[in-house]
This record gives C-alpha cells, sequence and structure tokens, in this order.
C-alpha cells in the first residue's frame, strides 16, 4: 500500500501525469475530434492528411476522450490528487493546529521592548497568537495560507470527478420549432447525446412553441430572441413560460435553452412529375442584414438525386428587417448543375422542369436546446475551491512569529515565510519598524 | 460619428504619446542610472492611464458594451489592464518597480496596435450580454499583466545572467530575487487564468447548458493553463530555476500569446465572435 501511495505521489509521476494529459489534450487540439467534427469535414481532412488520417485511425487519436489510454492517465491523475490532497490536507491541519515549534528561524532580531509590548504589537499587526512553548510566544499572518495547496488540488479533484459524473449521466438535444407547432414526447431530438449511463432524453409533456420574437441592434446584430413555450400536460393544465438569450428556463428538471439560430419556415407544395403532392417544411436562417438572404440547402428532399437550395430576403424590398414580406427563391440542382429557380411570395406558384411548386405559408421558427444533467454544483464548487485554493496559497502565504526573552531580559523575534520569503523582505522591514528597530528599509 | 471616432482616436494617440514618453524616461532613467528620471516617468504613466481610460469610458458610452468586441477595443483593455495591474501590484511589492522598462513598452505597443485597426462599432450579440462574460474577459486580462510582469522578470533574468552583463543591470535585484519574481508571477498569472475559466464555464452553461465544449479557444486555454502548472511543478518539485526556468517561462507566456490572440480567430470557435 506503501509503495502505490509512494509511487503516486513521486515527482516523476506526477509530472509524467501532467505531460500525459497535456500531449492529450495538444494531441485533440490538431488532430479532429469525431465528436466534434462532422463526418464530411473528417473524410475532408482524411483526405488531405492520408498518413496522419491512417495513423489517427490506428491509435484512435479522433476519439481521444474516449480513448482507454486517456482513461488511464486520467485515473492516475485523479488517484494522485487524491492522495496528494489528503497528505496536503493533514500537513496543513498539523501546520494550523499543532504548529512544529521547533521551525527554523528565517531572520532573527532583537527588539526594544518587552515581549507582551511586542506580543501586543504583533497581535494589532494582523499577526494571530498560535500558542506558546517554553518561554516563546508564537504568532502566524495568514495560517489560513497553509490550506492553500490542499484546496487547489482537492478542486481539482472535485471538477474531475463531477465532469465525469456529469459526462456519463447528462442528456441533452436540440428542438427546431415553428410557431403554432408542438413537439409530443415521442418525437426524436435534433443533435440527440446522452452519457454511457443515460438514455436518449425524452420531454415529460408535449411542448408548443407559441410565439418567438426577436430584436436587432441598427447595425442589424441579433440583440434579443425570445421564446414563449407552452407546457401541455396530458393531465392538468397548460403552463406558459419564456426562454430568452441568456435566461434559460427550468421545467420539471429539464433546462430549456434559447438558441441562437432562428428564422422563417416556408411551407411549400410540391407536385411531382407523378402528380403527387406533398407539403414540406423548409426552414432557414435569418439574414444577416435585409439586403442579403438566408441560406439553407436540402438533399434528396425531392427523393430523385436533386438538391434543394433556398435562400430568402425577411423584406422583398430589402429596406428593413421590421417588414416582414419574405421572398423565398428555390433552386434545384441536379450534380452540381443548376436545372432552374424560382421566386415566390406567399400564396405565388410556379414551376421548375417537372416540379411545380406554391408557397403556402411562412412562419417563424427558433433553436430550443434540452438539457438534462445533475452535478453542475459539484463543477462550479470544484472551481470555486481551485480559485479559492489558488489564491492562498499564492496570495497568502504563512509568515510565522516567535517572540522570545533572552537571557540578559532583551527581546528577541524571529520571522519566516513559509513559502517565497524573499518575496516578502519587504514586510520584516516593517515588522522592524513597527517594532521600533532602528534599521530602515533597505 | 466620424466625430466620434475621431476624439476617440485622438484620445488614444494622446495616451501613446504618454506612454511612450513615459517609457523613454523609464528606460533612460534605469539605464542610464538616473533616478529622478526613473521616478518622473511615473508622472506621464499616470497621465497616459487617465487619458487612456477617458478614451475607453468615452468609446463604451458611444458602443454601449464593454473594451471586448472590436480589435481595436479588446487590445486598448489589455493594454489598459497591464498599466493598471502593474500600478496595483507595485503599491504592494516596491520591489518589482523595474519591470516598468518591459511592462511600459508592452503597454505603448498595444495600444499603439489597436490604433491600427478600425475601431467601428459592433454590436453585442445577445450571448455576450452576461456578467459572466465580463469577468471571464476581465480576468484573462488581468493574468495577461502579471504574466507580462513575470515576463519582464525573465528577460531580466537572462540579461543578467550573461558572462558581462551590462552596468545598469546592476541596479536589478540579485538573480535570486529575480528568479523568484518571475515564479511568483507566474503563479499569480496562473490563478487569474483559472478563474477567468471559472468565469467562462459559466458563462456558457449559462448560455449553451455545456459549461465545457472543447471550443479550441477552451482547448488552448485549457493546454496553456496546465503548461503554467507543468511550470509551477517543475519549479517547486524539481528545483528548476534560473536559466531554465526563465527559457521556460517565455514559451509559456508565448503560448499565453497564442492563446488569448491567435485561436480567438479560429472560425469553428464560438470565440471567433469575440475578435473578428
Amino acid at each position: 500500500m506503501n509503495y502505490i501511495k509512494r509511487f503516486f505521489l513521486s515527482r516523476t509521476t506526477i509530472i509524467c501525469l501532467i505531460i500525459s494529459a497535456l500531449a492529450a489534450i495538444t494531441l485533440s487540439a490538431f488532430i479532429p475530434q469525431s465528436f466534434l467534427t462532422a463526418s464530411e469535414k473528417m473524410l475532408a481532412w482524411q483526405t488531405v492528411h492520408p498518413f496522419l488520417g491512417r495513423l489517427s485511425e490506428l491509435l484512435g487519436l479522433h476519439h481521444i476522450y474516449t480513448h482507454p489510454a486517456f482513461a488511464l492517465v486520467l485515473a492516475g491523475v485523479v488517484i494522485s490528487l487524491v492522495i496528494s490532497s489528503w497528505n496536503q490536507c493533514l500537513t496543513a491541519w498539523q501546520r494550523t493546529f499543532h504548529p512544529d515549534r521547533g521551525i527554523s528561524c528565517g531572520e532573527s532580531f532583537a527588539v526594544p521592548g518587552t515581549v507582551d509590548e511586542t506580543c501586543l504589537t504583533l497581535t494589532a499587526g494582523g499577526y494571530y497568537r498560535q500558542g506558546a512553548s517554553v518561554g516563546i510566544a508564537h504568532f502566524v499572518r495568514h495560517p489560513w495560507g497553509h490550506w492553500g495547496n490542499t484546496l487547489l488540488h482537492l478542486g481539482m479533484v472535485v471538477v474531475i470527478a463531477a465532469s465525469l459524473f456529469i459526462a456519463l449521466t447528462q442528456q441533452r438535444g436540440v428542438i427546431h420549432l415553428v410557431e403554432g407547432a408542438i413537439q409530443h414526447p415521442s418525437d426524436p431530438l435534433l443533435l440527440e447525446e446522452h452519457g454511457l449511463f443515460a438514455k436518449p432524453l425524452l420531454l415529460p409533456e408535449a411542448l408548443r412553441l407559441d410565439r418567438v420574437t426577436y430584436s436587432f441592434w441598427p447595425t442589424y446584430g441579433v440583440r434579443q430572441v425570445v421564446s414563449k413555450l407552452s407546457f401541455l400536460p396530458e393531465v392538468g393544465t397548460t403552463e406558459t413560460k419564456t426562454v430568452e438569450i441568456n435566461s434559460f428556463l427550468t421545467h420539471r428538471g429539464i433546462h430549456f435553452y434559447q438558441g441562437i439560430e432562428f428564422g422563417h419556415a416556408f411551407f411549400v407544395e410540391v407536385t411531382g412529375p407523378s402528380g403527387l403532392n406533398q407539403l414540406f417544411q423548409l426552414q432557414i436562417q435569418h439574414p444577416e442584414t435585409p439586403d442579403k438572404p438566408g441560406y439553407n440547402d436540402y438533399k434528396d428532399l425531392l427523393g430523385d438525386g436533386i438538391m434543394v437550395r433556398a435562400k430568402y430576403l425577411v423584406d422583398a424590398e430589402q429596406k428593413s428587417f421590421d417588414n416582414v414580406n419574405p421572398l423565398l427563391t428555390l433552386l434545384l440542382d441536379r450534380q452540381g448543375k443548376e436545372v432552374g429557380r424560382l421566386s415566390m411570395q406567399t400564396g405565388a406558384e410556379g414551376a421548375i422542369g417537372p416540379y411545380r411548386f406554391r408557397l403556402r405559408a411562412f412562419s417563424p421558427w427558433s433553436r430550443l436546446i434540452v438539457v438534462k444533467l445533475s452535478g453542475m454544483s459539484g463543477i462550479f464548487f470544484g472551481f470555486f475551491i481551485i480559485c479559492l485554493g489558488g489564491v492562498l496559497h499564492f496570495f497568502t502565504p504563512p509568515r510565522e512569529v516567535s517572540v522570545q526573552e533572552t537571557t540578559f531580559g532583551g527581546t528577541i523575534v524571529c520571522w519566516r515565510a513559509t513559502k517565497f520569503a524573499g518575496f516578502y523582505l519587504d514586510e520584516i522591514f516593517s515588522l522592524k519598524k513597527t517594532l521600533g528597530c532602528e534599521e530602515s528599509h533597505g | 460619428m466620424d466625430k466620434q471616432v475621431a476624439i476617440y482616436v485622438a484620445l488614444n494617440w494622446l495616451a501613446v504619446f504618454c506612454y511612450v514618453a513615459a517609457t523613454i524616461a523609464n528606460v533612460s532613467g534605469v539605464i542610464f542610472r538616473k533616478e529622478v528620471v526613473e521616478q518622473r516617468s511615473y508622472w506621464p504613466a499616470w497621465l497616459g492611464l487617465m487619458v487612456h481610460s477617458v478614451a475607453i469610458v468615452y468609446w463604451w458610452r458611444i458602443v454601449g458594451h464593454g473594451p471586448y468586441m472590436a480589435p481595436s477595443e479588446v487590445l486598448s483593455s489589455d493594454a489598459w489592464i497591464t498599466m493598471a495591474v502593474f500600478f496595483i501590484f507595485l503599491r504592494f511589492f516596491p520591489r518589482i518597480r523595474t519591470a516598468s522598462v518591459i511592462v511600459f513598452p508592452v503597454t505603448f505597443l498595444l495600444i499603439a496596435l489597436a490604433i491600427f485597426y478600425n475601431p467601428g462599432i459592433r454590436s453585442l450579440p445577445p450571448t455576450f450580454g452576461s456578467i459572466w462574460l465580463v469577468l471571464h474577459i476581465s480576468f484573462y486580462k488581468i493574468a495577461l499583466g502579471t504574466l507580462v510582469i513575470a515576463l519582464a522578470f525573465s528577460i531580466f533574468f537572462l540579461l543578467k545572467n550573461r558572462p558581462a552583463p551590462a552596468v545598469w543591470m546592476l541596479r536589478l535585484p540579485e538573480l535570486e530575487g529575480i528568479d523568484l519574481y518571475a515564479y511568483r508571477f507566474a503563479g499569480f498569472g496562473f490563478i487569474f487564468w483559472a478563474i477567468g475559466m471559472l468565469a467562462g464555464s459559466i458563462w456558457a452553461y449559462k448560455s449553451w447548458g455545456r459549461f465545457w465544449g472543447w471550443d479550441p479557444v477552451e482547448t488552448w486555454s485549457l493546454i496553456t493553463w496546465i503548461v503554467f502548472g507543468v511550470y509551477l511543478h517543475l519549479r517547486r518539485f524539481f528545483r528548476m530555476n534560473g536559466y531554465r526556468a526563465a527559457c521556460f517561462f517565455i514559451f509559456c507566456f508565448i503560448m499565453s500569446l497564442v492563446s488569448l490572440f491567435v485561436t480567438s480567430h479560429m472560425g469553428s470557435s464560438i470565440h471567433a465572435e469575440y475578435f473578428k
């Protein structure tokens, strides 16, 4: 047991673990990770970098964070952190409550006052009495500084533990809803993700988007997006709530976030060559300015290898966003070649090749991010402990002072900083001055 | 609008002028051992900081958001915080005074660089209207300020450690002291960087429900933080000091510049909005 403990506390092990974690994260910054990169982009990267692509496939570098080697490094880091935090905790406890009276003295100097007078001055100067041994009074300034390292490392343990818990148990997804549309609990979520120990997220009850409102800055940048939602339980009353960017809402343990994506959805009726009538909903992102359209492509929407490329202007006259009078343009693309294009406003119709289109209506849509997770408080608590520990460690290293009477009746003061003593030389000069020594600032 | 931009640019140029005057007086005071000149170099530095503050507040009122959207605003506020952080630390640790030889020129270079960018008005994206974003950005800027001080001492060490250092180097603290100051300020930077990351993760959670998304900027920020962690552990456990520590710190500092200024330009990053 002791061997294992020594192994994980060995400075070589610690530095190797940190460097391994660093190397893994750095690799992930250069090699596209499958959980972050679309499959087309991943394929493109592998085509451009064939050697790296093969290497990445062989070693699993495109999924570093789920790689067994990374799990091993992370486990090593956690074990090392836990053991060192415990050891540091014991040391901090010892130094705070049972300090070693035989501490080495950093600098000693004689002061003119008596021991009692010196003790009073020290107390007034922010030094805390830490008890006394035979003939010696002990003081400490910033005793909490002993706990800095402990908290710094303990915080990391808490953050890693909470992150793992969240990664394993979280459920999330995305909903794109048009005004008036209902998302039923059985409807699948877009971009659904769930942890290893969790099932796909299901909404507890149906959700209706009642209204989307958005506003713009004078420069046409988006100022705010707000969605008014109604929760429709099978039994009971409907609840209406609002979600906006930077102000999420929580309903029955599920958090709803307003996404930045919104725009207009167009209901287009298409009559194919066979005479079959279909109604499609084309959701397009809101344009950035009135004179530039918003775009979206729909691969194989019509089922015969033709891509429908759609764009729209909020105001057909391209003057402002206030006047919502959209102009939708559809372009049919067969293997990179334009088959034809058609611009329509509500109620209008036209044909491209054998297809006939009619724009029946339009309506605003918005994206909602749906998240169910627990453990966030652990993350924030851990981060807080890290920051607190860092502040205590780096900003308030304890300074110890002992006062004793010499055999000739004088008073001797011993001062030392537990860390970074050279950085606090000014404090010795200031202390000497306060205690009435003649020496001036060096 | 043109008049407002002209006033803002003029104020920035005035601040640059003050900082340049401060730098010339400071560097010559330190190098030629003219104590009075060195002491008086703080007058134009303070004046520059005041003019600079007025410029930032003035532009803040015009654009309606803090100095963290357009590149000119970002660089200008970086310069302001670097100088302010130096003055604050100088109040508590007077022995870092000579770091002004690096801090003053860095400040005027940052604000001068800011002037080369068009200060046009950038509207604030809705996700940027959070207090956590302001804290997130502020702490990274404070971290940069402390790292510049650590950089100054690392450079001093390398200069003074040469076989025949310049005479003015004798005015600097002993090598051991210089090394210690670099170590301490790297530690301060490490902590401020951590607080910046914490505030950023809270902001992300409140905006998107995800406290960490492995965004390129987040990843590089974490890499930089761990590199600083390696530096601190090497110093503490492996007694790395002196020349090797100074060189390693300069590498860490370059990493931090990459994280702060280069990765933000990556188009795939959420942070791309911040420094377009």
